[in-house]
């Protein structure tokens, strides 16, 4: 998971008194004998970032001009490889899908751990329990889940189908059915993110003060009323940051999921723009074409990030 | 008080009837993979499904083992331990030097450092799979390894936060004792920090024990792969007995089952702490 800004960085970033700090510290006197315990301090952390960051963030660009594969000595195309992307007729499903995936697993993945979480923490004495069972999922790697949730979705065998026949419906192929791979993709996803988020929020509800929903009690305001009022007011800081880093997350993750249960199939159905980059680049080797995929990627997260966080001005209240 | 009694225990009852139902829907997976890992591949078949194994087929589990072997737990434990250390290392010193050492155009550096936070993985994958081929570090521990320490700017940050907040004279204190900058890290920085070191080293560890995308790139023979690499080939083999398939995911997970157990603290307060998925 890269990029998780939390609410301090968030903060910080925000506070006009840290840039003004920043322009200070440059015009002190500069202290070179520092540099040199820095240089030692953070050497290891340089050298991996030169070759593992800065230099593939350039290197990645570079190659999208090109015809490259691993294999055969790269030919020079120039955008050649965005106009490909671009003009392909298959794009804009590709596109489609890749926001059905995320917008579909984001917003439940933001607000079914909110309700979760209060109920939890107003179970009283039941609330640690709870817990415990509730992020149990975080134990599995996406891969581990998504093997046992291949086997409840199967078609012959699965328990979903077994329990939809209990009802009387009709058993449904999930992973194989045109319309139905993208919806179970998202469920298990659904189940996968869920648990971490609990977390988040609950971390989030221990910083509202408790003397809030005393006053709103003494007010006569209901449970659901107190959640409105008072919990969701002042918790709007977590709830931004997780639907970002969810976001996020989802726009950049999929990949293990989606290798287990469907490899993109049927007919593409849940295809999505990232496990796309992994079958061009690893299996059919148009490392520049991919590449060029990448860096739309990398423009499309960056716009989505620039919009939501011009949003939060209107809706998140910090303390 | 507009609330009447019964209505506040009727809102009691719907409030513990919805936690039962999310709780079965959170917990039912594993119950599911537990009691297909018990079935001899005749009960797996069963239609409709049983819910208890009869025979237990505790066999699975040896035939799993085959397959998961104490070579693949090795290779696991092996990434996941090595990038703890080293990379706690690595992001230790970095937020010491961020944090402590007034070096020339430091905010600079940092907030550089930080914005590479914004790449999406996908951006430098390719390229550092092509770096990792140009070393010769294909299908080797240091292709699998080296790459994921360089991951460390969140880590780097999270350090620098914490040791923003010792207290300045301790480091003023030690300075007129004349200990120099590698001496105020090992003595009482590192020791102060142990919470949050802990709860990042069980975060980073589960991330790695996780991680299937990276190993899958770069790894090819037996002896090297890792748990996902391997559950994710039993679970594609369609002629793979599903009993010991299931067995097999059920050996996967226990040793993180074991840790959250052991270290739940550390899991709820690193994922609170980082936001890690983990």
């Amino acid at each position: 998971m890269q990029l998780p800004a939390t609410e301090s960085e968030i903060a910080t970033l925000e506070n006009p008194r840290f840039w003004r700090r920043n322009r200070y510290t440059v015009k002190e006197k500069k202290d070179w004998k520092a540099g040199l315990w820095a240089l030692l301090f953070l050497g290891p952390n340089l050298i991996l970032f030169l070759v593992f960051t800065a230099y593939p963030v350039w290197y990645g660009l570079y190659i999208s001009l090109y015809n490259y594969s691993i294999l055969k000595p790269k030919k020079w195309v120039g955008l050649g490889n965005y106009e490909k992307f671009i003009h392909d007729p298959d794009t804009p499903d590709l596109i489609w899908r890749s926001i059905y995936y995320a917008v579909g697993t984001t917003i439940p993945v933001v607000f079914l751990p909110l309700f979760v979480a209060v109920l939890i923490t107003r179970s009283g004495v039941f609330t640690k329990p709870f817990r415990l069972i509730y992020i149990l999922p975080i134990v599995t790697s996406p891969v581990a889940a998504a093997a046992i949730w291949k086997w409840l979705y199967a078609k012959d065998f699965g328990l979903i189908n077994y329990g939809l026949s209990l009802i009387g419906a009709n058993s449904v192929d999930w992973l194989y059915s045109l319309r139905w791979s993208m919806p179970a993709v998202i469920v298990m996803s659904i189940w996968l993110l869920v648990p971490f988020n609990i977390i988040l929020y609950t971390a989030g509800l221990q910083e509202v003060p408790r003397d809030l929903y005393d006053a709103a009690e003494v007010d006569g305001a209901s449970s659901f009323q107190q959640f409105h009022t008072v919990t969701v007011p002042m918790i709007t800081p977590t709830i931004f940051f997780v639907f970002l880093i969810t976001m996020i997350g989802v726009l950049v993750g999929g990949f293990d999921v989606i290798n287990v249960l469907t490899q993109g199939g049927p007919l593409q159905k849940t295809n999505i723009l990232i496990y796309d980059i992994y079958k061009n680049a690893f299996e059919n080797f148009k490392m520049g074409y991919a590449s060029a995929q990448a860096y739309v990627l990398f423009l499309g997260v960056l716009l989505v990030t620039l919009f939501n966080w011009v949003l939060q001005k209107r809706w998140v209240h910090y303390a | 008080m507009n609330e009447t009694p019964t209505r506040r225990i009727s809102g009691k009852v719907l409030l513990f009837a919805v936690l039962i139902v999310g709780a079965f829907i959170a917990l039912f997976p594993f119950y599911w993979m537990i009691v297909t890992s018990l079935k001899t591949s005749k009960e797996v078949y069963l239609y409709p499904p049983t819910w208890i194994p009869n025979p237990v087929a505790w066999s699975n589990y040896r035939d799993a083992f085959d397959k998961v072997n104490g070579r693949v737990f090795f290779n696991s434990a092996f990434f996941a331990i090595t990038i703890v250390v080293l990379q706690g290392l690595v992001t230790t010193m970095g937020g010491f030097a961020f944090a402590r050492i007034n070096f020339p155009y430091r905010n600079l550096f940092f907030v550089a450092y930080l914005s590479t936070l914004m790449i999406p993985p996908q951006v430098t994958l390719i390229p550092t799979f092509i770096v990792v081929v140009k070393l010769g570090w294909v299908d080797t521990y240091q292709g699998l390894i080296v790459p994921i320490l360089a991951q460390g700017a969140f880590g780097t940050f999270l350090f620098r936060q914490f040791f923003l907040r010792l207290p300045n004279e301790m480091y003023e204190a030690a300075r007129l004792d004349g200990a120099n900058y590698w001496q105020q890290f090992w003595r009482f920085t590192i020791p102060l920090s142990r919470p949050v070191i802990t709860a990042y080293a069980v975060i980073t560890f589960l991330t790695a024990w996780k991680m299937y995308l990276w190993p899958v790139i770069v790894i090819r023979s037996t002896d090297l792969k890792v748990l996902p690499m391997v559950i994710a080939e039993l679970s594609a083999n369609s002629s793979q007995d599903r009993g010991v398939m299931m067995a097999a995911v059920a050996l996967s997970i226990l040793p993180i089952l074991i840790l959250y157990i052991v270290a739940q603290r550390w899991f709820v307060e690193g994922i609170a702490m980082t936001g890690q998925k983990g």
